[in-house]
C-alpha cells in the first residue's frame, strides 16, 4: 500500500508540473486575446453603450427607483432575481436534506466539539444590546434598498446574523427559542412564494409576469406601483434568505450535536 | 516600457482576473484536500465576478444611484454587470453551501477529507451497500 | 381566465413546477402524502400546458414572452419555436412520469426526506424547462445552476457513494458553469447585450475577433462538461450510477441533453454556423463526439453493473448528438434533435426499469438477472424495446436519429462519421445482447447456485443478520414487496409510458420531423 501511495505522489508531482505548464500556456494565450477586449473605463465601449444607456437614462423614471442597480435587479431583470432566491431556497433544502440522514458513524468525526467556554460575562451583556440594533438596521436596509444601497439579501443576511448571535450566546442546552428545520424551510418557501405571488398577481390582472404596473392596487400613477412591487419582492427575498441561512445553520448545528454525543 | 504601462492601465485588470481564474482551476486540480478544492472553487468564481465588473467600469462615472446634477449616461457606471454579479454571488454562495454539506458527510463516512485517504478507503470497501439510498 | 393562461403559457409551463416545490414543504407539515401529490399535480399541469403550447406554436409560429413588459434587449425574454416546444413537452412529460415513479420509494420515509426530495425534483424540472425556453444568456446561466444544484442534491440522496460522486460532480460542474459565465463575459464585452436574438445580430461583424473565438471555446468546454462530452465526462459514470433511483431517470435521461440543446442554440441560432470561425469549433466537437462514441461503447461492454453500463452508454449516445451538431446541415441537425428526444426516452425507460428491478430485488449486477423475465415480464419487455431502439432497430425511435445522422453525413461527404456511427451501433448491440443473454438465457437459477433465486436466499440470511443490529429501518429494502403486480402500480405506469413513448416517437416520426422542420430550416 505504501508503494502505491508514493507512486501516486510521484504521479501527482508530474501532474502538478504539467498543470503549471498548461497554466502558463493558457495565460499566455489569454494575453493575446485580452488585448481585444474593450479598454477598462472607456465610456464608449459596447457594454457601456448598448443597453446601459437605456438603464441609466430611463431607469429612474421607469422603475421609480433612484438606485439603478436595484432598478435593474428587481425590475428590468426581476425574473433573474426570482430564480436567484429560488437558488437560495434550493440550497437550504439541499443542505438540510443532505445532513438529515440517519447518522451512521464509521470514523470518529472529532472536529465538531462545542466550545464550552464561549460566551463569557461580557458577551452576555453586549449581545442583548447588539441584537435589537442589528434587527432595526436590517429593516432600515430593507426599506431603504430601492433609494440607496441595500436590499433584500443584505437585510435577510442581517436578520439571520441576529439569530445566529442569539443562539451563540444563549445556552442551547436548555433552550427557549429553538425552531425546527422543517419550519424554517417552510418560511423560506413562503418568502419565495411572496415573490412568485407578486409576479402572479400582475399576471392575473392582465399584465405580464412581474409587470408591476399591472398590480391590482390603486395608485395614482405607475411609478408608485413599481415602488410597491419592488418593496414586495424585496420583502419576499428578505424572508427567504433569512430562513435559508437559519436552515443551513440549524442543519449543521444539529448534525454537530449528534456527532458530539457519543 | 510605455506600451507595457498602457497595457497595464487599460487591460491589466482583465489579465489579473484571468490569471486568478486559471489559478483557481489549477488549485482545484492539484490540491489533495477537498476543503482546499472548495476554497479554490470560490477563488475561481470570484475571478469571474471581477471580470464582469471590469466591463462595467467607466471613467468619470460615479456609483449608480441617481442624484442631483448628474443626469447623463456618462455620469454613472454601468449598472448591469453589478446586478448580474449580485445574482452570481448568491449562486456561488448556494454552491459552496451544498459543497460544504457534502463535505461534512464525506468526513463522517471516511474520517478524512484528503483525496488519498478517501481513494484508499473507497477501494477497501466491500460492494455490499447496494441499497442504501435514503 | 383562459385568456390569461393562453397569453402567459411560456411562463406558466416553467414556473408551475417551481410553485409545486414551494407548496410541498408547507403541505407536508400536515400530510406527507398530500405534499407529494401536490408536486405531481403541478408537474402534471405543466405537462398539459406544454402540450397546449406546442399545439399553439404549430399554429402561430414563434412565441416571444417579455418579462415585466420590458422590450427584449432590456428585459428578459422567453423565446420559443417549435424545436424548444417539442423539447418542453418531452422534459415536462419525463418529469411528470418520474415524480409518479418516485412515489413507492418514499412510502414510510421520514417527512423531511419526502418533501425535500420532492421539492428538489420539482426544481430540477423547473430548471430544465427554463434552460430550454429562455432567450437570455444570463438567465440561462441561472437556470443551469438551478439544474446543477438540484442535480447535486438528488445524486447525494443515493447514499454514501452518492455523496462522494455528487461532491466530485459539484467540483467539475462548477468549473463548467464558470467557463460558461466567463464566455458570456467575453461576448458581453464585445456586443454589450445579453439577449440571444439581439446578440445574433450584433455578433456577426465581430465573429473573427479573438474574444468571440475564446467565448466559443469556453462554451464548448462549459456545455461539454455539463453534457459529459467525451474527454470531459469524468464525473458522469459515478454520478449516474449512484444517483437516487427515483431521480436517476430524469438525471440520466434529460439532464445531459438540455446542455447539448443549449450548445446547439448557441452555435446555430446565436452564432452563424456557416462561417469558417464557427466551423473550426464544430470540427473539434465532431472529433470529441466520434471518440466518445467508441470509447463509451467499449467501456460499457466491460461493466457488470446495469446502471454503470447505462451511464457509459450515455457517454456514447451524447456523442451522437454532438456528431449531429458537427455535421451541420438540415439532416445533421434533425438527427441531433431527434436523438435528443429519442435517447431521453430510451435512457429514462432503461433507468426506470433498472430502478424497478432494484426496488423489487435490491439488485443491479447483470449476472444475477438470470430468468428475471419470469418474475417481471412487463419490465423486461420495456427493457427489450428500449434496448432495441438503442441499437437502432427500424420502427423504434432510435433508428430514425441514426438514419438522419447518416443521411446528413453522406450529404456533407463526411464518410468517416458514418463509419463511426455503424461501429458504435454494433458495439451497442454487443452490450445490450449480453444483457438479454443474462435476462433470458442464464439458466443458473433452479439449482440455487446463481441467479435471482439464489440471490434471494442469501438476501434472507442477510436480513436475519441485519435484524439483530440496531437501525433496522435501514435494512428495510423492498425484497419483501408483496403486491399483485410485479412492481408497484406507480412504477409500472412509468415503465409502460416510457416504453410506449419510444414506440410512438418511432411510428409518428414523420409528424415529428414536420413539426421540427421550420425551426431547423431557419438556420441552414
Amino acid at each position: 500500500m505504501n508503494g502505491g501511495r508514493s507512486k501516486r505522489l510521484r504521479e501527482k508531482s508530474v501532474f502538478k508540473i504539467v498543470g503549471i505548464v498548461l497554466l502558463m500556456v493558457l495565460v499566455g494565450l489569454m494575453f493575446t486575446i485580452v488585448d481585444r477586449l474593450p479598454v477598462i473605463g472607456n465610456p464608449d465601449s459596447a457594454p457601456n453603450r448598448h443597453v446601459s444607456d437605456y438603464y441609466i437614462e430611463e431607469g429612474p423614471e421607469l422603475t421609480h427607483s433612484p438606485n439603478l442597480v436595484t432598478g435593474v435587479l428587481a425590475d428590468f431583470r426581476g425574473f433573474d432575481t426570482l430564480l436567484e432566491t429560488t437558488v437560495m431556497f434550493l440550497a437550504g433544502v439541499s443542505v438540510a436534506m443532505i445532513l438529515s440522514n440517519r447518522l451512521k458513524r464509521h470514523w470518529d468525526a472529532g472536529i465538531f466539539r462545542k466550545d464550552e467556554n464561549f460566551g463569557g460575562y461580557e458577551v452576555k451583556v453586549i449581545m442583548p444590546i447588539l441584537i435589537p440594533v442589528i434587527i432595526v438596521y436590517a429593516f432600515y436596509v430593507l426599506m431603504h434598498g430601492e433609494v440607496s444601497l441595500g436590499g433584500g439579501f443584505q437585510a435577510g443576511a442581517l436578520l439571520a446574523m441576529a439569530f445566529m448571535l442569539y443562539i451563540m450566546f444563549a445556552d442551547l442546552g436548555k433552550n427557549k427559542f429553538r425552531i425546527t428545520q422543517h419550519f424554517t424551510v417552510c418560511v423560506a418557501a413562503c418568502g419565495v412564494f411572496i415573490y412568485f405571488l407578486t409576479g402572479f398577481l400582475c399576471m392575473i390582472n392582465g399584465g405580464r409576469f412581474l409587470e408591476y404596473e399591472a398590480l391590482p392596487f390603486s395608485a395614482e400613477h405607475g411609478a408608485e406601483l413599481h415602488a410597491t412591487g419592488i418593496l414586495m419582492i424585496e420583502t419576499g427575498v428578505t424572508i427567504g434568505v433569512m430562513a435559508t441561512i437559519i436552515t443551513i445553520l440549524e442543519a449543521v448545528v444539529e448534525r454537530n450535536s449528534l456527532n458530539g454525543r457519543s | 516600457m510605455d506600451a507595457v504601462n498602457i497595457f497595464l492601465a487599460e487591460k491589466g485588470i482583465y489579465m489579473l482576473t484571468v490569471i486568478l481564474f486559471f489559478l483557481g482551476m489549477f488549485g482545484m486540480a492539484v490540491c489533495g484536500n477537498y476543503m482546499k478544492k472548495l476554497i479554490c472553487m470560490n477563488i475561481m468564481q470570484v475571478a469571474v465576478i471581477f471580470f464582469f465588473l471590469c466591463l462595467g467600469e467607466k471613467d468619470g462615472g460615479t456609483i449608480p444611484v441617481a442624484m442631483e446634477g448628474a443626469a447623463g449616461a456618462d455620469d454613472y457606471v454601468n449598472p448591469l454587470p453589478h446586478a448580474l454579479m449580485l445574482t452570481a454571488i448568491v449562486v456561488s454562495l448556494g454552491t459552496s453551501g451544498v459543497g460544504l454539506a457534502l463535505l461534512m458527510r464525506i468526513k463522517e463516512k471516511f474520517g478524512s477529507i484528503e483525496e488519498e485517504d478517501i481513494i484508499e478507503k473507497e477501494k477497501g470497501e466491500e460492494a455490499d451497500e447496494q441499497h442504501d439510498y435514503q | 381566465m383562459s385568456n390569461m393562461i393562453i397569453s402567459n403559457l411560456p411562463v406558466l409551463v416553467v414556473l408551475l413546477p417551481l410553485a409545486g416545490a414551494l407548496f410541498c414543504p408547507v403541505i407536508s407539515y400536515f400530510s406527507r402524502r398530500a405534499g407529494r401529490l401536490t408536486v405531481i399535480a403541478f408537474a402534471g399541469t405543466s405537462f398539459v400546458l406544454s402540450v397546449v403550447q406546442l399545439l399553439r406554436i404549430t399554429d402561430v409560429g414563434k412565441i416571444s414572452y417579455h418579462f415585466g413588459g420590458w422590450e427584449p434587449p432590456f428585459g428578459i425574454e422567453f423565446s420559443l419555436d417549435s424545436l424548444s416546444a417539442v423539447l418542453l413537452v418531452l422534459i415536462s412529460g419525463t418529469g411528470f412520469v418520474s415524480t409518479i415513479y418516485s412515489l413507492p420509494f418514499f412510502r414510510g420515509k421520514s417527512r423531511f426526506r419526502s418533501f425535500g426530495y420532492y421539492s428538489v425534483l420539482s426544481l430540477l424540472i423547473c430548471g430544465l424547462l427554463g434552460m430550454t425556453s429562455t432567450g437570455d444568456v444570463f438567465n440561462l446561466y441561472v437556470f443551469l445552476e438551478i439544474t446543477s444544484l438540484s442535480g447535486y442534491a438528488l445524486i447525494a440522496m443515493g447514499g454514501d457513494k452518492g455523496v462522494l460522486s455528487s461532491f466530485r460532480y459539484l467540483m467539475i460542474g462548477t468549473i463548467g458553469a464558470s467557463f460558461y459565465l466567463l464566455g458570456i463575459a467575453f461576448i458581453y464585452g464585445e456586443t454589450g447585450t445579453l439577449n440571444m436574438y439581439d446578440m445574433s445580430g450584433l455578433v456577426g461583424p465581430v465573429l473573427s475577433s479573438g474574444t468571440t473565438m475564446v467565448a466559443m471555446a469556453f462554451f464548448v468546454v462549459g456545455f461539454g462538461i455539463k453534457m459529459a462530452l467525451f474527454p470531459l465526462h469524468g464525473w458522469q459514470p459515478a454520478a449516474y450510477t449512484n444517483a437516487h433511483p427515483g431521480a436517476a431517470p430524469l438525471i440520466a435521461g434529460v439532464m445531459g441533453k438540455v446542455p447539448a440543446y443549449a450548445m446547439l442554440r448557441f452555435f446555430f441560432y446565436v452564432f452563424n454556423a456557416n462561417t469558417q470561425y464557427v466551423e473550426r469549433f464544430l470540427v473539434v466537437v465532431g472529433i470529441m463526439s466520434a471518440l466518445g462514441m467508441i470509447y463509451g461503447s467499449l467501456k460499457a461492454i466491460r461493466q457488470t453493473d446495469f446502471r454503470s453500463m447505462l451511464a457509459y452508454s450515455s457517454i456514447a449516445q451524447i456523442g451522437y448528438v454532438g456528431l449531429g451538431i458537427a455535421i451541420t446541415g438540415y439532416y445533421g441537425l434533425m438527427g441531433a434533435v431527434i436523438h435528443i428526444i429519442g435517447h431521453s426516452m430510451m435512457k429514462s425507460c432503461l433507468f426506470f426499469c433498472s430502478g424497478a428491478i432494484r426496488y423489487r430485488y435490491g439488485e443491479t449486477a447483470m449476472e444475477r438477472f438470470g430468468q428475471i423475465y419470469r418474475k417481471m415480464p412487463v419490465t423486461c419487455a420495456a427493457i427489450v424495446i428500449a434496448a432495441l431502439s438503442m441499437v437502432g432497430v427500424p420502427p423504434l425511435a432510435g433508428f430514425f436519429s441514426k438514419w438522419y445522422l447518416a443521411l446528413g453525413a453522406a450529404n456533407m461527404g463526411e464518410y468517416i462519421f458514418i463509419f463511426v456511427l455503424v461501429i458504435s451501433s454494433l458495439l451497442n448491440a454487443v452490450y445490450f445482447f449480453r444483457l438479454f443473454e443474462n435476462m433470458f438465457m442464464n439458466k443458473n437459477v433452479a439449482d440455487g447456485s446463481k441467479g435471482i433465486g439464489a440471490y434471494l436466499a442469501v438476501k434472507a440470511e442477510k436480513k436475519a443478520e441485519r435484524d439483530s443490529v440496531p437501525f433496522k429501518e435501514m435494512a428495510a429494502t423492498k425484497e419483501g414487496y408483496k403486491g399483485r403486480l410485479e412492481i408497484p402500480p406507480a412504477m409500472l405506469f412509468a415503465v409502460i409510458v416510457s416504453a410506449l413513448g419510444i414506440i410512438l416517437a418511432g411510428l409518428f416520426n414523420a409528424q415529428l420531423v414536420e413539426i421540427l422542420g421550420p425551426a431547423i430550416r431557419e438556420v441552414v
